[in-house]
């Protein structure tokens, strides 16, 4: 019994001593075992993943002392310049980051975070449109399929998620996800309403994505990523990006203010962006890399897919959800509305 | 009425069990995504196995549930013990402070320790979140559970064992050690496998102790349901559910003993 006490105390002993530690603060499964094996035999360091399944639970905990608790951090698009704001992650040293140069255009300056300054993109996808081509009774190709009650083509879910609906709604109208115009809200909110009598309610992402698999609906709005992932079992799910546009968004990856290992941080940050690496992240994930030095190294069938890599047509639709300041409440308020009818 | 009476008890346990059981068979499906069955594999359980970081945050667990249920039942036992066999002033209140912790929301309890921390820390320097904090949170509840247990064994005690024991000239530690220790041993254990199962499968507490580098099993269940809940998960949960019934069917049988 003695000997069994010393030795658990030993155990937490050594995990507190371990050197050369990488602590990683990260969606659950969202990096392949494979990628933190190689990390961990080139850089003799030990990585520790704690995982989040909410980004408002992440921030709540960096916030809480965190930011000097964890080396890397994957905060969504939207969180990161707040971030930088709040002081909880620190802005990027380049010189430290040789593959920089590696990433697409687009994202060497993307709109959340100008010039990379705070971060450095991980993965991206899309909001559209995921449908069971089986069941549907019209085609889709639009954000009418929930707004529109002639374009109604079976039993449909919204996302839960109010910035990702209320913006569809926006898009539908023609106007950017991002408008404060109240009047343009207003409109907005009739729609709503209205698809919310027409549908079966709001679901989260994976919630809606079984609920399409098992045949209760046949039309959901989703996010890239999920519906990829379940095609090679249900080759007649089907994703698009809607006529009218719909959202991009990138889970970034950035160091907390005070990272104890901030070296270590900045190795693994310019390892991900390596082509190699980078790739097999997408391949596992079935999510876009944005890195463009990744894309031979990608499975050929993730590269063909319209659903992960849109042509250039439909990316030019795309639109990031952006910060828009004390308008939010008119959006929280408008949102409210339309749940409690 | 007896096939009434029937019916109702069965609809009562599918009630309390099906989805237990939905869980277990989900663990073996083929299908990864949906909740379709596709066929029988334990493919989900030897992927589990073979993943080194799941095995840690096993790790993790278990060290939380020895360590505090360790501490948990010697300081339950003794706190039972001094309940059972002393007079003092507030000893009602005591025995109601007792009951405080099984009742209390775990919420209320976990964001109260999650404040307290981080005070303490403010003032010491001590007590980061990790596996130390979870600990010291399963200790608080589990400490009553146990002390519970004990002190329903010590009930059923023939108060004159320990006084034939004082009249032999044992000492009072030594009656404790050598009448008392052995006769309520079985309530001791007992509470300890009871309170072994309430750490392993902890959720809010643990949420609101942890720190970097101590997420356990639950706490990684959790956080993959956002992304979507694998077989793997569910075999994860399955194994989990397997060994806290065990826990408790052991710590029955032992209750029965006498």
């Amino acid at each position: 019994m003695k000997r069994a006490i010393a030795l658990l105390l030993l155990a937490l002993l050594g995990s507190a001593w371990a050197r050369g530690e990488l602590r990683l603060f990260n969606w659950a499964d969202y990096i392949p075992e494979e990628v933190v094996a190689e990390f961990e035999r080139r850089y003799q360091a030990r990585v520790i993943i704690d995982t989040f399944e909410a980004p408002e639970a992440m921030l709540a905990k960096l916030a809480a002392g965190g930011d000097a608790e964890y080396d890397v951090v994957v905060p969504p698009d939207y969180y990161v310049l707040e971030m930088a704001r709040a002081g909880l992650i620190r802005e990027l040293d380049h010189t430290k980051l040789k593959n920089l140069k590696n990433l697409a255009p687009e994202f060497q300056d993307p709109q959340y975070d100008p010039k990379n300054r705070h971060s450095i993109p991980y993965l991206w996808g899309t909001t559209g449109i995921a449908y069971d081509s089986e069941a549907v009774k019209k085609p889709v190709d639009s954000w009418a399929v929930f707004f529109d009650p002639e374009a109604y083509a079976g039993p449909c879910f919204l996302l839960d998620e109010m910035r990702e609906t209320i913006g569809a709604a926006l898009k539908y109208l023609g106007y950017s996800l991002n408008d404060t115009d109240p009047a343009h809200l207003e409109e907005a909110k009739a729609l709503l309403v209205g698809a919310k009598k027409r549908c079966l309610g709001f679901a989260g992402g994976i919630e809606a994505r079984s609920r399409l698999l098992a045949g209760d609906a046949a039309v959901v709005h989703a996010y890239s990523g999920d519906i990829v992932q379940i095609q090679e079992e249900a080759p007649q799910v089907k994703y698009l990006v809607p006529k009218e546009g719909g959202t991009i968004w990138t889970d970034a990856v950035a160091i907390p203010k005070r990272a104890p290992h901030p070296e270590l941080a900045y190795a693994f940050l310019d390892f991900i962006l390596e082509p190699e690496i980078a790739a097999k992240i997408a391949n596992y994930n079935a999510y876009a890399t944005p890195v463009a030095a990744a894309l031979p190294y990608l499975d050929p069938e993730l590269k063909a897919n319209p659903a992960i890599f849109p042509p250039e047509e439909v990316r030019k639709k795309l639109e990031y959800i952006r910060d828009i300041g004390d308008a939010i409440r008119l959006y929280d308020r408008i949102w409210t509305e339309v749940k409690a009818r | 009425m007896r096939l009434l009476l029937r019916i109702h008890t069965l609809l009562v346990l599918l009630f309390l069990y099906l989805p237990i059981a939905v869980i277990v068979v989900l663990s073996f499906n083929q299908s990864r995504f949906g909740v379709q069955w596709r066929g029988f594999t334990t493919a989900w359980y030897e992927k589990l196995f073979n993943n080194p970081r799941i095995a840690l945050y096993a790790e993790n667990t278990l060290v939380v549930a020895v360590v505090s249920t360790l501490i948990a039942t010697v300081l339950g036992t003794l706190l039972a013990v001094g309940l059972y066999r002393y007079r003092f002033r507030g000893k009602g209140l005591l025995r109601f402070l007792l009951y405080v912790p099984v009742v209390i929301p775990d919420i209320v309890m976990g964001v109260a320790l999650l404040l307290f921390f981080a005070w303490v820390r403010e003032a010491t320097g001590f007590f980061r979140l990790s596996l130390f904090t979870i600990i010291l949170g399963h200790v608080t509840f589990q400490l009553a559970y146990v002390a519970l247990v004990v002190k329903s064994r010590l009930a059923s005690l023939d108060p004159a064992l320990e006084e034939a024991a004082a009249d032999l000239g044992a000492g009072g530690f030594a009656t404790f050690r050598y009448v008392t220790l052995p006769l309520i041993w079985p309530g001791v254990l007992a509470g300890a496998l009871l309170a072994f199962s309430l750490s392993l499968d902890d959720f809010v507490i643990t949420f609101f102790t942890a720190g970097p580098g101590s997420t356990t099993l639950p706490l990684y269940i959790f956080g993959s349901v956002k992304r979507g809940v694998t077989p793997e998960i569910h075999a994860l949960s399955s194994i989990l559910i397997a060994a806290s019934m065990a826990g408790v069917l052991l710590g029955r049988a032992l209750l029965r003993r006498r």
